[in-house]
């Protein structure tokens, strides 16, 4: 998060895909609502144009795990109104996520509870709503969702935004260099953007409403994603989100740094703003940047000493200290935004500004060559 | 042969595992000429994350081909036969059951070069309405046999083969054939052995007792069945030695015909104190060559007649003879050979080339003649030896230059042997070589060299090559999209991933910092102590004297890399007052290298390397 994340304009028909699952999941939860009751012509009816109704109805009618998805809607509707009041309830809370990152602490807190009383069929009920919900993004974003990247219905399926356009138009968005051969770069740790997937920062599998939300997705590299660092883990404290930074609610917007200390032996992820130090560990802890930046901190120290090592083993001559005051300057020039690692590599520059390690350096240096 | 895609359900700890087998590298860009068609691939992975299972897994698959089986676990595989000019692609798909078993073959037609792992999903799932695709065992009717979609497939291994031996294992209803009974019949009472009483010592009761009938039945069952034609070969016993003796004659052949041995075998020899193959002795045994088919008797014949000697070996109940073949001796004078054309030879080592296969011949197929030898029991022991130096010209000098293979050192045996698979397939069209961890034993010198062997031996053939590996220097000559990097999740199942990072041409510690996500390319114990004794040093508010001389200790113990510069850093900024960090910064803050570099050199009251000294 050293780097800006925007929203992408394909975002739109995310957002529009919100709304109607939203809309959807607040219909289920009517009292006169049942299981019957839910068919082609009332989907119609909800839904604004034929294109979105038409959509929603082959959506329902996908299958998973050898249930389609319609049953599942089926079950929901067929609820006691009690627990489909405390599903209402839940679905308002933990579809507008906007309103826990206030500027001033509001104290708001997202429900951690499942929305169903606790006995028995609790956990049918959850699966049932989990695996609806969660179809959204598997199956719809993955097979076209029914908008235009602009947020327009629409009935054609190669037109309408997907997984893949989607995935491909936020990273060419975030690339400083967007030529085709370019290293791409992944907008969470800065290194280089491979394996790349799709990161729901509030995990789906406990707030399976937000599976398709514009701000709960960032496309980041697997290594970010994957367990021991991102994986499954929560991005709050009990419900609330006030000691966390969000990547496009909360941004830390440039106040992070990297900084080095001799007697660190690596680097640290720091920020200008003190009230954010809870923030900032709580990142850290959350993606292990400062293990992982510290491992590229010292590879690359490594590598660019071999560097200057072989150089001149193959001229043959000692280093001279201006000659190697000059090797590192040009290596520090040559530091480009552009790059995966940039930050961590500028560290290095920096801290290869220090009299005493150019000393150190040049001794090792002859005495190795 | 190119694998392109293979589809694990379950084979644990593999689960879900879908790899995409890159099918053309970068190496097009640098690589003069056209690119070569043999394809290196790695497993990479920590200890435990199924690196060999999944080449297990593959064998697997091609062994239960071959015995017209299916392995016990759901896959989908997809490889590419023939060369770039004539391909055929050959889908074999298992869902789990036999009546869904199925194998598809496409001529002419290869999937694109970029396609993932969804695109060959989808091609799977359309199978049966391709009109590329043409069933050659539809479902319901495995198994069949498709022998000639078959790959070569050799796998070796440096570590334990009793995993691997299991996957080899003969289907029950041949290896058991002789043993079974029908099921109203009663286990007949005489075939019931004491206690801890194996076939082997009944069958070595049986032979001492009964020396008037030498053991009539060849060991040749199934029990080990990598002679049956077309099966994998598993490199395991004295087969290596096998693949060694074929690649050397073939050597010695080369170097008849034209005069100089093939210039990357004289490499591999020069890689161990191996100047000259000097002589090569084959353990018979008597009895079973004479239950031998006709021919393969025929043969051995005419080896016992071709040899420049033949030696009788003690034993209570077979009948052992050692033939030694000399190289460059000639043949001992006899025309009672069945192959006329052995009398008109000059050597006995070309003879034995010749047993082994004709002339034009490869190397592979006289170690598939070998191993059909040691299989049958016909063989049970190669032995080779070796000059090392050059015959003394002075007849009276004692020559030390001959020695026993077996007497080099266990790494040499090794590099020999492994480095004489390479050489084995060189020339082969689609081999399938699966090494599991085929540099342990080896110094950091022989490994770099790995894939440039490689390249070198097969390179030019349509083949593929899957190694297991663990070394960080052997993947610095790779790039990234050759290596599957297999990891383990926290639930102990294991997937497939593409590496995170650039490998080629990388810097091996920085590669093993990246690759097995170690924090360091130094020890754990190094590094533990080293950042104890840091985290006292900077617990005390200023440090003693004690401190620093501690400090200046260590520093001087350590080799170099990043924790000495460090430290050393540290040392020096430890030492210093207010007044020369301050200057020393200005200094540092000057546009002029050259200046720079003299100012600092003053300062360290040392002789800068260019200016005088009172600059």
């Amino acid at each position: 998060m050293l780097r800006p994340i925007k929203k992408i304009e394909s975002a739109a028909a995310l957002n529009a895909t919100q709304k109607m699952i939203q809309r959807f999941a607040l219909w289920l939860c009517e009292p006169g609502r049942s299981a019957e009751k839910i068919t082609e012509a009332e989907i119609k009816t909800l839904m604004k144009t034929p294109q979105e109704a038409a959509w929603l109805w082959s959506f329902l009618s996908g299958k998973h795990n050898g249930k389609t998805h319609l049953q599942r809607a089926k079950y929901l509707a067929a609820l006691s109104a009690n627990q489909k009041a405390r599903l209402k309830a839940w679905v308002n809370a933990t579809t507008n996520v906007g309103v826990y990152f206030d500027l001033t602490p509001t104290g708001k807190q997202i429900p951690v509870d499942s929305p169903f009383i606790k006995n028995k069929a609790a956990k049918t009920h959850w699966d049932n709503l989990k695996d609806l919900m969660e179809a959204f993004y598997l199956k719809g974003l993955n097979q076209g969702l029914a908008y235009l990247p602009d947020g327009n219905p629409t009935a054609d399926k190669t037109k309408a935004l997907n997984y893949q356009t989607f995935r491909m138009d936020f990273i060419k968005y975030h690339q400083l260099d967007k030529h085709e051969f370019a290293r791409e770069v992944c907008v969470m740790c800065n290194g280089e953007l491979r394996n790349t997937s799709i990161d729901h920062w509030i995990p789906k599998a406990d707030y399976p409403l937000l599976s398709v939300c514009a701000d709960n997705l960032v496309p980041i590299c697997g290594e970010c994603n994957q367990s021991p660092n991102k994986g499954k883990k929560k991005v709050h404290t009990e419900g609330s989100f006030e000691d966390w930074f969000h990547p496009h609610l909360r941004h830390p917007g440039g106040t992070l740094i990297i900084t080095h200390q001799t007697s660190d032996f690596g680097v640290a992820l720091n920020t200008t703003r003190a009230s954010d130090a809870a923030r900032v560990r709580n990142l850290n802890a959350l993606f292990n940047l400062e293990q992982r930046w510290t491992r590229e901190f010292k590879a690359e120290y490594r590598k660019l000493y071999n560097s200057i090592l072989t150089r001149q083993q193959k001229k043959g001559t000692p280093l001279s200290l201006e000659s190697l005051c000059h090797q590192l300057e040009e290596w520090a020039d040559g530091l480009n935004p552009n790059q995966p690692h940039y930050e961590v590599h500028r560290v290095l520059a920096e801290t290869l500004r220090d009299a005493n390690r150019l000393m150190t350096w040049h001794a090792q240096l002859i005495d190795e060559a | 042969m190119r694998l392109r895609y293979l589809n694990l359900k379950l084979y644990a700890p593999l689960s879900n595992l879908k790899v995409c087998f890159a099918s053309d590298m970068i190496w097009n860009a640098i690589a003069e000429g056209s690119p070569d068609p043999c394809a290196i691939h790695f497993v990479v992975g920590l200890n435990g994350s199924g690196k060999s299972h999944l080449l297990r897994a593959l064998a697997s698959v091609f062994v239960s081909l071959a015995d017209g089986r299916l392995p016990g676990f759901p896959f989908t595989l997809i490889y590419e036969l023939g060369t770039a000019d004539n391909p055929r692609t050959v889908i074999f798909n298992n869902p789990g059951i036999r009546s869904e078993a199925s194998l598809w073959q496409a001529e002419r037609i290869v999937f694109e070069k970029n396609v993932d792992a969804d695109g060959f999903d989808v091609a799977i799932a359309a199978l049966q309405t391709s009109e590329d695709f043409i069933a050659r065992v539809a479902p319901g009717n495995y198994p069949q046999t498709v022998t000639d979609l078959l790959p070569k497939i050799l796998a070796y291994t440096s570590g334990s083969w009793d995993a691997w031996n299991e996957v080899w294992r003969p289907p029950l209803d041949l290896a058991g054939q002789d043993f079974r009974f029908p099921k109203d019949e009663d286990f007949p009472f005489e075939l019931e052995r004491p206690v801890g009483w194996t076939g082997q010592d009944e069958d070595a009761l049986d032979s001492v007792e009964k020396p008037e009938n030498p053991g009539a039945t060849l060991p040749h069952t199934y029990v080990d069945a990598s002679d049956l034609l077309n099966r994998p070969i598993l490199m395991s016993g004295s087969r290596p030695d096998a693949a060694l003796l074929a690649v050397a004659l073939q050597g010695l052949q080369t170097e008849r015909e034209q005069g100089s041995v093939p210039v990357e075998l004289a490499n591999l020899f020069k890689k161990t104190v191996w100047q000259k193959l000097v002589s090569v002795r084959l353990r018979l045994n008597l009895d079973h060559a004479l239950a031998a088919p006709r021919a393969m008797r025929n043969k051995i014949h005419d080896a016992l007649l071709a040899a420049g000697e033949v030696i009788s070996q003690p034993h209570p109940s077979e009948r052992l003879r050692v033939l030694h073949f000399d190289v460059g001796a000639p043949l001992p004078l006899n025309t009672e050979y069945h192959d006329k054309r052995l009398a008109t030879l000059t050597s006995q080592d070309e003879a034995l080339t010749l047993l082994l296969g004709e002339q034009n011949q490869s190397a592979f197929s006289r170690f598939n003649e070998l191993s059909r030898w040691l299989a049958l029991g016909l063989i049970d022991g190669i032995e080779m030896s070796i000059r090392r130096n050059e015959k003394p010209e002075n007849v009276e000098q004692a020559d030390i230059g001959v020695m026993s293979y077996a007497d080099l050192s266990d790494g040499e045996q090794m590099v020999l042997r492994r480095w004489a698979l390479f050489h084995l397939l060189s020339g082969q069209q689609d081999a399938l070589l699966l090494l599991d961890e085929p540099e342990t034993h080896f110094n950091d010198a022989w490994k770099r060299e790995i894939v440039s062997i490689i390249e070198q031996a097969m390179g030019k053939d349509a083949s593929s090559v899957l190694i297991a590996s663990h070394s960080a220097i052997v993947l610095s000559d790779v790039f990234d999209e050759e290596i599957i990097h297999i990891k383990k999740a926290l639930d102990s199942t294991s997937s497939a991933y593409q590496v995170a990072s650039r490998t080629f041409g990388t810097d091996p510690s920085a590669l093993m910092m990246s690759l097995f996500e170690t924090d360091d390319s130094i020890g754990i114990r190094a590094q533990r102590r080293i950042e104890a004794f840091i985290d006292y040093i900077r617990q005390q508010q200023a440090p003693t004297e004690k401190n620093i001389a501690d400090l200046r200790m260590v520093i001087s113990r350590l080799g170099t890399g990043f924790y000495r510069s460090e430290l050393q850093t540290w040392l020096k900024q430890l030492q210093e007052d207010n007044e020369r960090i301050a200057l020393k910064r200005v200094i540092m803050n000057l546009d002029s290298p050259k200046l720079k570099a003299e100012l600092l050199a003053v300062i360290e009251q040392k002789i800068p390397d260019t200016g005088d000294s009172n600059a």
